[in-house]
């Protein structure tokens, strides 16, 4: 007897991509001069990275760094032929735009750069390269809710004319309200908070991070800066004075998070490749615990072993779900996929689209 | 013959060899009907145990122990033998530096040449790094006496499952002592005879970086090398000449305990970059000219499990021992394999399957590269190199069936990787183990 065996691997995906448009950088070889002269940390291709993000990508362009450049899928018209990268104080000028054959390379980076955006634009985002869709609460306790997201995180596999998307399914527990509201109730006074929240990861919500192009993971807790604290109002200032810089949409957002909850504490964070910390208003951020802390911060919330327990236990069966919960997960994933690609101007499916099926030899006894 | 994407293979799960070479499929059951396999050779007659316990557990103490020497005569035909216990008040695990005198003054009085483990009873998991009875009793007992330690949380010594989780415990302590509780019962490449399998790992210490500790098994699948070993690394990457020193020793050390090598096949946790391969391949050559190298690199990236999916559209988690190729990734060709899925334990009819196969949570496959293949080997290969491919395939998942730590016997990726992560892991926070024998198992 035959049987079929299925893996969340989706494909074949096509594409049709003879050209890209691409903007040399006149001025390259003056700027790594001088950043090899001033002894900076970055290099051009940081720099152009930086800049594609901000200026293209996060507009919804399509657009690569590429070659000591920039690449894009279609034709595009530029008020200025020079862009400038506030954080380095460098303008990149701009050359004449020229037609050129893309690379593997390029291909594979335009295809991943192109879903992640289409991805997130229908999405919720707590960490890079994740897309979370659903939500599921799994418990409620006064205004404390414990939820895990459900996503998706996807690698590619390149061929000559056509690609697989491999599907994993993600999950991501989170805790509500933002940390200025969790902060404000009784079980977290004062001193306690960090005692007990210490090393927990944390996210920043997921409107400022997608609409604003910011990181979503933050760090780790490190300390909380309550408002009679005397560093709090320097470090207030370091940040007001932060989002000047970034811009005019952000600022006004970020007023308006500060008069929305006037006193929020402000959190210190640590992250493994900073040897820096940093600081953000609380109420930017969301706590996710990890599943080694979830017990010990449930505990903390609940008070009884037995009720953490129930949930940990409901917890557990989400994120490692019986096969057929598995798929009907995937499945919704491969829907939006498929919709991302039908949409698409240089991407199409064939009647072979779908999960990846292999056929199986099966006695049974 | 080029290698067919998405062509699904299968190897058929090894049997293990026990006590006077009886064989079983299944490690537990093997363990029961015949024994461990070194019943006849094992260096100590009884497994003589030391526990430290806070005051609250005493009362499950006494049930877990009388399983514990029922089934480690069931199991393992030893007699636990339990040589003392320190039992400390909650407030004596807080202070570390108070746990561990306590520790050392219990131990005065115990013949230390005699114990072979330490069994470590404690009231909640914690993965803080300092200040942590966990790290800080295995940096004492592994870096002064030699001696390794066992770890069980109070909430393990009751509750469901409890046989099982003892049974775990106690193949941990046997492993621990130096002992061997089953071997592969057909070698682990049907190519190569005198294969060596190396897997190494780097973790992370405040910045600077180090290598864990190598795990070396030959073609029947005994551990016949491991040490830890310091790596000067420049951000990700190890240097080419350092990692050529590197396996130039261990290949000599290797060599002086008297195995041959035709084959070397290095696992590599992680992504491997070109500068290690360098490395690897010239350290290789120059131990000898004729020796084949494979190099394999398992990626930590997920990759997503393999299903069955049954007529009226329901899915169940296949089985273990299907592969397939998958395309190639940085012109290394990758292949996803399924090492720790669903494995009917008897000839099931279809209805059983379905049922224990749709019951059975999800696991996800192991994604491995071949990142390099010699060129001797290319060669010799040419003709026939999907039977390469197999055979790469057949040696990580028979591999993957030595995990002494477990009655199921299985990990997800060769233990080759699977001790080394572990081994780097500890040695992360400080754990130097200098003073035991190196084929006791202590990161198990």
């Amino acid at each position: 007897m035959q049987s079929n065996l299925v893996v969340p691997i989706v494909g074949p995906i096509y594409f049709r991509l003879n050209r890209l448009f691409w903007f040399p950088i006149k001025n390259a070889n003056e700027i790594n001069r001088m950043l090899f002269e001033k002894r900076s940390r970055e290099n051009l291709d940081i720099i152009i990275n930086r800049v594609t993000k901000k200026e293209f990508v996060s507009r919804g362009i399509l657009a690569i760094p590429k070659a000591k450049g920039i690449a894009f899928l279609e034709k595009i018209e530029l008020k200025e032929p020079y862009l400038f990268d506030k954080k380095s104080g460098i303008t990149l000028h701009l050359g004449q735009l020229k037609e050129i054959h893309p690379r593997d390379e390029d291909i594979r980076r335009l295809i991943n750069s192109f879903l992640s955006q289409k991805l997130r634009e229908v999405c919720h985002s707590f960490s890079k390269n994740e897309y979370y869709f659903e939500q599921e609460t799994i418990y409620k306790f006064k205004n404390i809710k414990f939820l895990i997201y459900q996503g998706l995180r996807f690698q590619t596999i390149f061929h000559q004319n056509h690609f697989y998307l491999i599907l994993l399914n993600r999950y991501k527990p989170l805790i509500l309200p933002t940390m200025d509201k969790l902060l404000s109730l009784p079980e977290f006074e004062g001193i306690t908070a960090e005692i007990n929240l210490a090393g927990i990861p944390l996210n920043t919500i997921s409107e400022y991070s997608l609409k604003f192009g910011k990181p979503a993971f933050a760090g780790r807790l490190k300390k909380i800066i309550w408002q009679n604290k005397k560093e709090y109002m320097k470090r207030l200032n370091n940040i007001i004075k932060y989002y000047e810089k970034e811009g005019e949409a952000i600022y006004k957002y970020i007023e308006k998070k500060l008069l929305e909850s006037p006193n929020q504490p402000i959190i210190e964070v640590t992250q493994r490749n900073y040897p820096e910390p940093l600081y953000y208003l609380s109420s930017l951020l969301v706590l996710t615990p990890s599943t080694s802390v979830i017990s010990n911060f449930l505990e903390h919330i609940i008070g009884t072993k037995d009720i953490t327990r129930k949930i940990l236990k409901k917890y557990y069966e989400i994120v490692t779900p019986l096969p057929s919960k598995y798929m009907s997960l995937s499945i919704k994933w491969l829907e939006k996929i498929k919709e991302i690609i039908q949409n698409s101007s240089f991407l199409k499916t064939d009647e072979k689209f779908g999960f990846i099926k292999m056929r199986r030899d099966i006695t049974w006894h | 013959m080029a290698l067919k994407e998405f062509e699904l293979k299968w190897i058929e799960p090894p049997t293990l060899k026990f006590a006077k070479g009886k064989k079983s499929k299944f490690p537990l059951e093997g363990l029961k009907n015949h024994g461990p396999f070194d019943l006849e050779s094992r260096p100590f007659k009884k497994l003589k145990v030391f526990i430290v316990s806070p005051n609250f557990a005493k009362k499950y103490l006494d049930k877990f122990l009388q399983i514990a020497e029922k089934l480690a005569d069931e199991m393992l035909k030893i007699k636990l033998e339990v040589v003392d216990i320190l039992c400390l008040e909650k407030f004596q695990y807080r202070n570390v530096a108070n746990y561990l005198n306590e520790v050392d003054k219990k131990l005065e009085n115990i013949n230390k040449d005699e114990l072979n483990v330490v069994l470590q009873i404690l009231g909640a998991r914690s993965t803080k790094r300092e200040d942590n009875p966990y790290f800080e009793l295995r940096k004492r007992m592994l870096g002064r006496e030699g001696i390794a330690v066992q770890s069980i949380t109070v909430s393990n010594l009751s509750g469901k499952r409890l046989k099982a989780k003892i049974g775990n415990v106690l193949l941990g302590m046997y492993a621990k002592s130096g002992g061997k509780p089953w071997q592969l019962a057909e070698p682990v490449s049907s190519l190569y005879e005198k294969t060596i399998y190396l897997g190494y790992d780097i973790s992370l210490i405040e910045g600077a970086r180090r290598v864990g500790t190598t795990i070396v098994y030959d073609n029947k699948g005994q551990l016949i090398y491991s040490t830890p070993i310091d790596i000067p690394v420049v951000g990700e990457i190890i240097k080419s000449s350092h990692i050529k020193s590197y396996i130039r020793h261990a290949l000599i050390d290797i060599t002086k305990n008297g195995n041959e090598i035709d084959t070397v096949v290095v696992h590599r946790d992680g992504e491997i970059h070109n500068e290690e391969i360098i490395g690897i391949n010239s350290a290789v050559k120059e131990f000898n000219n004729k020796t084949k190298t494979i190099i394999i690199s398992i990626p930590k990236t997920g990759v997503p499990p393999l299903f069955i999916q049954f007529e009226d559209n329901k899915y169940g988690l296949a089985d273990n021992g299907y592969y397939f190729f998958t395309g190639y990734k940085n012109k290394q060709p990758t292949f996803f394999l399924q090492t720790y899925g669903f494995e009917p334990l008897k000839f099931l009819s279809q209805e059983e399957y379905k049922k224990h196969s749709m019951e059975t949570r999800v696991v996800n496959m192991l994604q491995y590269r071949v990142a390099k293949l010699s060129n001797n080997l290319l060669q010799e290969m040419k003709e026939d190199i999907s039977s390469l491919y197999h055979d790469i395939a057949r040696q990580i998942f028979f591999l993957s069936r030595l995990n002494w730590g477990s009655g199921f016997g299985k990990a997800r990726t060769p233990v080759t990787i699977h001790y080394a992560h572990k081994a780097s892991k500890l040695l992360t926070s400080g754990i130097n183990p200098r003073n035991i024998r190196w084929d006791k198992l202590w990161m198990i």
